[in-house]
Parts: structure tokens; C-alpha cells; sequence
């Protein structure tokens, strides 16, 4: 990870942060490289919103530092970044384009600038002919294209973006991962958070994953994913032999029906799902591939590779992945 | 981007949609309507109270009664219409039936004689005295004229200006002490209904996330000032809707149904509401952020209500009694001055010291509110999760 660091945009370093007692974040260290969508991802609870304010400024952390491009990020700058809360940030009266042009008028654009670039940014998200309406009586996803509109008016270099996928329909979890992944073409330094890891799964390609305010897992998804200590194979032969049994250092994991007893009854067979195996790290892949195909006909096999869930139960040696509660 | 500038943005965005809300604009609108029937409406009445009488004249009458006549009539407050009859017949009937008040008739052979004045039964002193001055004055336009003065020296010699009247009796207490009375009300209403729409627009932006993304850009004292700036304003606005009509009416009118310092009390009602919500607003502003549900914002803000109140209820009661050693100290304590003070000043009870002094103080006052306030404010804003209580908050 040290050849990041050059060209690393924003930094979080040493960042602890406490609330009365309790600990929200715990010597938290990332870096979010510029072109790259990464995902801040965790269980609710485990610090995400807090690191994101303290990005930009709107807490203080109680130790630790934000930069930006090798240096400390003055407030200046940290105003022209675009932030997204998790929930709705918009006055409920106030017109949809007067409430964009406001923001970017905050953000330091000229009123003539504010007002130019707010029809150019509504037109590019489609809801232009809601501009004169009071956000009030657009619903929730036409909201949150405001949102974003207000985020991104003032063409910001950072888009940090709180749960920005949650609660919305594929097609506009679609939608808006087809925009973040342009805002990050354009280079600039794209981050958000989410708590529902597999929906993300395909949308970052970094991640930093933290539990109870600590980083457990911090890097690009293909390496983590890589460097994962499971090593599982998807097997699936036309075959009602426990094939598999006679391998030294290979495991079940699942789709052997009877889950590992003795295999006779043959579930493995004609029910499409295949077998999961686990191996142990000195078993060739290949040699499990010589076997099975000696045992039937191998319909599927490839190399299993964990998700997100699986890689931070891993990571935080835990059995369940737990979302409690709706909010932050 | 300097500081001022957030400033202004957030202030002018409160103007602009204060503004357009129809409520804001219908009770502005209603108000500059009371300001106005304040000045206006005692004019209309006070036409009413002025007696008014009917003359008959008959016979040629010198030229120039009539416009004495008038004359007279207006410095002694009241009206009277002349009308002219036939003879002094019909001038006698006229006058029996009660139809006119008094008829003078000039007899047609003597110029320089003196004419017969016909009254009936209760004919007003107030008006025979001005037959009878009227008549003298013609009757010397008539000798001036037969000593060849032209109609313009007769006139010079007539038109001596009246002479300058000087109160020297005390002034209406009552009605000054009512003045400082509708002061004080106006003033309540103004602090209450403005530094409540502080806590509510801070609480909203608190419960909406809004705050949340403002702070990501400009600082909390910057939207906190803007917000009391421009809800200030707005505010100021209305009691200005009320005010002004009052004021300019009675510096360019000088109506004598108006107190004479009306203008000036009003402008001192004024100043005590731009000191009275800078005590008032931070302190609302704190209040407000310490909420984490919009339906816990007016438990929140009681203590500030209360304390309104109690100066309200300091002030109404002694508006008749200015001198009083509670309402003297009321109007000196910073918390209750901006509606207590005003009150007495208004009723004259107060000297320009004491005003001084009350202005110092409500000034510091409101400098270490604001300090407080807004410590709080930056603290709480973004704090949610549950309703906070002032003390953890000032704690840290």
C-alpha cells in the first residue's frame, strides 16, 4: 500500500473521536485515492457517519488529522467538498432550484455562476421540470436526486456520499452507482458508505471496512478477496459418488445434502447447486479438478470467491453480521 | 470565502422566503392597516366631536363677515355654515324652528349701524360670542374701507396672525401611560413570535439534516447569526409595517388626538426591540438546537417564555404606575428591560439616564448571551439522537 500514498487524495490519520464514553472511533487510519470508488463499509454503529464528518470539519476529532493531497485540508477547501448525508438535508418549502442555487451560492459560486449551473446540473439529472416545485411534494427519490444535485453542484474534487444506496430500487441503485462510477472517471476522489455490504459488492473497488470504530479491512476488492485465508472451490459433477471424500485436506462446506454424512445419499447430483469445498492451503485446485472429472462429468467448477459479508466476518472473527437498526 | 458573505447568504435566503410565505405577508399587511388607522382613525372621529352651527344673515352684510366669522370659528373649535335669508321674517321662523342657531340682521339703511342678532332658546354662548367679535371686525373692515385702505391693507390690517399657545398644564398621563401599554404588547408579541422561529428554523434545519450539510460548508456562528439576522429583520419588518404609518403620520399631522411624543417613543419601542432580540435570540437559537424531535421545541424553549412572560406581566399592570420601585428595577434587569423600559419611558417616568444605564446593561447582557448561545448552538446542532439538556451540553 505504500505506492498509494503519493497520490492518495484525502487521508484520515490517527483519527479518534470519543462521545462521552463511548468510543466511535479508534485510531482510524484510510486513504481514498482520487478515481477510485471506494466504499466505507460496516455494520451501523461502527463510526462510519462520524468519520465522515469529521472529513468535513462538522466534528472535530478528539486526536489525529484529515488531508488532502500530502497536506492538512484547510477548512477553505473542505467547504467545497460535496457531502451527502444519510438522510435528507433539504428545506421542505424551499423550490428545488432555489434550494440547489443556494448551496452553490455557500459553496462560493457567484449568484449569475449559482444560477447557470444549477439548470445545467438539474437538466443533467432529469429533473428540471421539477426546478419551481417545493421539495416538499416531489417524492422520496426525485428527493434524492436533489440531494445529489445539491452535493455535487459546485463541481466538487471530493463526493463523499453517507448510505447513498439505501432504501432505493435496483434500477436506481443502478443509476446512481452508473454516476458515482463517472464522478470517479472524472478523477475526482469518491467515497461512501454502506451498511448493506453485498448490495455494494460490484459498485466499490476499494473498500475500507470498520467494526466498533477500527479499521479491519482496508484495500482494493479483487486483492482482499485474493489474499482472503479461504481458499473454496464451486464443484458441481454429474456424479452420485462421494467423490470428494477421498481428498486429503479437502472439506465441505455445503451442497452435499446430507452436510457431510458420508455423502451415500448423493444430493450432489442433479440438483444444480453444486458443491462448496474448502481446501487446505497446500491442496492444488487442479488436482481436485483431476479427480472430480474422473468421478462424472463436471458441469461447474471455479474457484469460489468470498463476499464482502464473508471477508469482514473473517476479518472481525465473528459468526454474524449484524445490522441492527435502521438509522446510522 | 469570507465569513460575512455565509452571513448574508443565509440571512438573505431567511428574508426571501420569509417574504414569501402568505402569512408573513398578511399580517404585515394587517399591521401597516392598525398602523395606519392609528393616525387616521382619531382625525375621522375627532371631525365628529366639534360642535357645528348654522347663521342665518339677512340684509347687506359688511364683506368681509363671513370670513371672520370663520375665522373665529376655527380658532374657537368649531364649525359653523352661513347661510343667507330673505328677511328678518322668515329669519325669525327659521330660527324658532330650531332649524338654524342664530340669524343676524343688518338693516338696509344705516351702513355703520349695529345689526340685530336673533337667537333662540339655547343658543351657545360659544357661538354669539363669535357673532358678536365677527360683527366688530366687519364693522371695522367697513370703517377702514370708508377711509379709502384698499381691500388688500384692510386685509393686512385684519389678518394679525392668532397668538401662540403654550401648554402648561400636565401632560395626559393616561394616555401616555396607554402608549407605553401598546408598546409593551407589541414588543412581548415581537419577541416571542420572533425568537420562536429562531428555535423552530434551527430546529428544523437540526431534525431535517440540513445543518449537517450547511456545516460541511460554513460555520455554526455564521448560521446561527445569519438566522437571527434575517428572522430579525423580518420581524423588524412588521413592527416597521406598524410603526412607520404612526410616526410619519404624526411628525407631518401633528394631530392634537396623538400624543406628541408618540414618534419618539415609538423609535425608542424600536431600539428596545433590536437590544431585546439580541438577548433573546441566541438563547432561542441554543434552545432550539437541544432538540432532537420538532415536537419537543416548546418544552424546550419554556424557560424563555416564561421569562418573556413574567415581563409582560411586569409591565401591563404597571403601565399606570411607572414610578414603581418593581417597575423601575424591572425595567433595569436585562431580562425584563426591553419590555418594561420602553413601557416607562413611553409614560415619561423614565429619565435619559436611567434609559442609558438600561441600554448599557441589556447591550452587555446580550454580548454574553450570544457568547453562550452560541457555544451551545455549535455543540448541539449536530448532536442527535435524543433530546439534550443544557447542562451536558455547557458542560462539553
Amino acid at each position: 500500500m505504500v505506492d498509494r500514498v503519493s497520490d492518495d487524495a484525502l487521508q484520515l490519520v490517527g483519527v479518534t473521536r470519543r462521545f462521552g464514553d463511548r468510543m466511535a472511533l479508534d485510531d482510524v487510519t484510510f486513504a481514498v485515492p482520487a478515481g477510485q470508488v471506494v466504499g466505507l463499509l460496516g455494520p451501523n454503529g461502527a463510526g462510519k457517519t462520524t468519520a465522515m464528518r469529521i472529513m468535513f470539519g462538522v466534528i472535530d476529532p478528539d486526536e489525529g488529522r484529515v488531508r488532502f493531497e500530502g497536506r492538512e485540508a484547510t477548512r477553505a477547501e473542505r467547504a467545497r467538498w460535496g457531502y451527502m448525508p444519510q438522510e435528507r438535508g433539504l428545506y421542505p418549502h424551499m423550490r428545488v432550484a432555489d434550494q440547489v442555487t443556494y448551496f452553490a451560492r455557500l459553496k462560493g459560486l457567484d449568484r449569475n455562476g449559482a444560477r447557470r449551473r444549477t439548470s445545467e446540473l438539474l437538466t443533467e439529472l432529469r429533473i428540471e421540470d421539477r426546478a419551481g416545485d417545493r421539495v416538499a411534494v416531489l417524492s422520496g427519490g426525485q428527493q434524492q436526486v436533489v440531494q445529489l444535485a445539491v452535493t455535487l453542484v459546485q463541481e466538487p474534487q471530493v463526493v463523499v456520499l453517507d448510505e447513498p444506496f439505501s432504501g432505493l430500487d435496483p434500477v436506481r441503485v443502478d443509476e446512481l452507482s452508473g454516476l458515482v462510477r463517472r464522478l470517479a472517471d472524472e478523477g475526482r476522489t469518491v467515497l461512501f458508505s454502506s451498511h448493506q455490504l453485498d448490495l455494494v459488492e460490484d459498485i466499490c473497488e476499494s473498500i475500507v471496512m470498520i467494526d466498533r470504530g477500527r479499521v479491519v479491512l482496508d484495500g482494493k476488492v479483487h486483492e482482499l478477496k485474493a489474499a482472503s485465508g479461504r481458499r473454496e472451490l464451486r464443484v458441481d459433477v454429474q456424479s452420485d459418488l462421494p467423490w470428494y471424500l477421498a481428498i486429503p485436506g479437502v472439506h465441505v462446506v455445503s451442497g452435499d445434502g446430507a452436510a457431510g454424512a458420508a455423502g451415500a445419499a448423493g444430493a450432489a447430483g442433479g440438483d444444480g447447486l453444486g458443491l462448496r469445498l474448502a481446501l487446505a492451503p497446500d491442496v492444488d485446485a487442479l488436482a481436485v479438478l483431476d479427480v472430480a472429472r474422473s468421478a462424472g462429468q463436471v458441469r461447474d467448477f471455479g474457484l469460489y470467491k468470498p463476499s464482502l459479508t464473508e471477508l469482514f466476518l473473517e476479518a472481525t472473527q465473528r459468526d454474524q453480521f449484524d445490522t441492527t437498526g435502521a438509522g446510522s | 470565502m469570507s465569513g460575512w458573505r455565509s452571513v448574508r447568504l443565509v440571512a438573505s435566503r431567511e428574508i426571501v422566503e420569509g417574504t414569501r410565505s402568505r402569512a408573513y405577508r398578511v399580517v404585515t399587511g394587517v399591521l401597516f392597516v392598525v398602523g395606519l388607522a392609528v393616525v387616521v382613525v382619531p382625525r375621522l372621529v375627532g371631525g365628529d366631536d366639534r360642535p357645528s352651527y348654522t347663521l342665518l344673515v339677512t340684509g347687506p352684510a359688511p364683506a368681509g363677515l363671513t370670513v371672520a366669522l370663520q375665522g373665529v370659528a376655527q380658532a374657537t373649535d368649531f364649525g359653523v355654515t352661513v347661510q343667507s335669508e330673505q328677511d328678518r321674517t322668515r329669519a325669525e321662523a327659521v330660527v324658532r324652528d330650531g332649524d338654524a342657531d342664530a340669524a343676524i340682521v343688518f338693516d338696509a339703511a344705516p351702513v355703520r349701524g349695529t345689526p340685530l342678532v336673533l337667537v333662540g332658546d339655547d343658543t351657545s354662548p360659544v357661538l354669539l360670542g363669535a357673532v358678536d367679535q365677527a360683527t366688530r371686525v366687519a364693522s371695522i373692515a367697513a370703517a377702514l374701507e370708508g377711509a379709502g385702505l384698499s381691500d388688500r391693507e384692510i386685509d393686512a390690517a385684519l389678518r394679525s396672525p392668532p397668538p401662540e399657545r403654550v401648554e402648561v398644564a400636565d401632560p395626559d398621563d393616561e394616555e401616555d401611560a396607554f402608549v407605553g401599554f401598546l408598546i409593551a404588547v407589541a414588543l412581548y408579541v415581537a419577541l416571542l413570535v420572533g425568537g420562536n422561529q429562531v428555535a423552530q428554523g434551527v430546529a428544523v434545519e437540526k431534525t431535517s439534516r440540513i445543518a449537517e450539510v450547511l456545516l460541511g460548508t460554513i460555520q455554526p456562528p455564521q448560521l446561527m447569526a445569519g438566522k437571527i439576522i434575517g428572522i430579525g429583520l423580518l420581524v423588524l419588518g412588521q413592527l416597521l409595517a406598524l410603526a412607520l404609518p404612526i410616526v410619519v403620520g404624526t411628525l407631518v399631522t401633528s394631530s392634537v388626538d396623538l400624543p406628541d411624543d408618540l414618534a419618539s417613543d415609538v423609535v425608542v419601542g424600536l431600539l428596545w426591540f433590536v437590544l431585546g432580540f439580541a438577548l433573546y435570540s441566541a438563547a432561542y437559537a441554543a434552545l432550539g438546537a437541544l432538540v432532537d424531535r420538532l415536537e419537543e421545541l416548546q418544552s424546550a424553549t419554556t424557560p424563555l417564555t416564561i421569562l418573556l412572560v413574567v415581563g409582560y406581566f411586569v409591565s401591563i399592570p404597571l403601565a399606570g404606575q411607572p414610578d414603581d420601585p418593581l417597575a423601575v428595577a424591572a425595567s433595569l434587569f436585562p431580562l425584563t428591560a426591553p419590555l418594561v423600559m420602553p413601557m416607562r419611558w413611553a409614560a415619561g417616568s423614565a429619565s435619559i439616564l436611567e434609559l442609558l444605564v438600561a441600554v448599557a446593561l441589556a447591550a452587555a447582557s446580550a454580548a454574553v448571551l450570544m457568547r453562550i448561545g452560541g457555544v451551545v448552538y455549535r455543540r448541539a446542532i449536530i448532536r442527535g439522537g435524543r433530546r439534550l439538556r443544557l447542562r451536558e451540553v455547557l458542560r462539553g
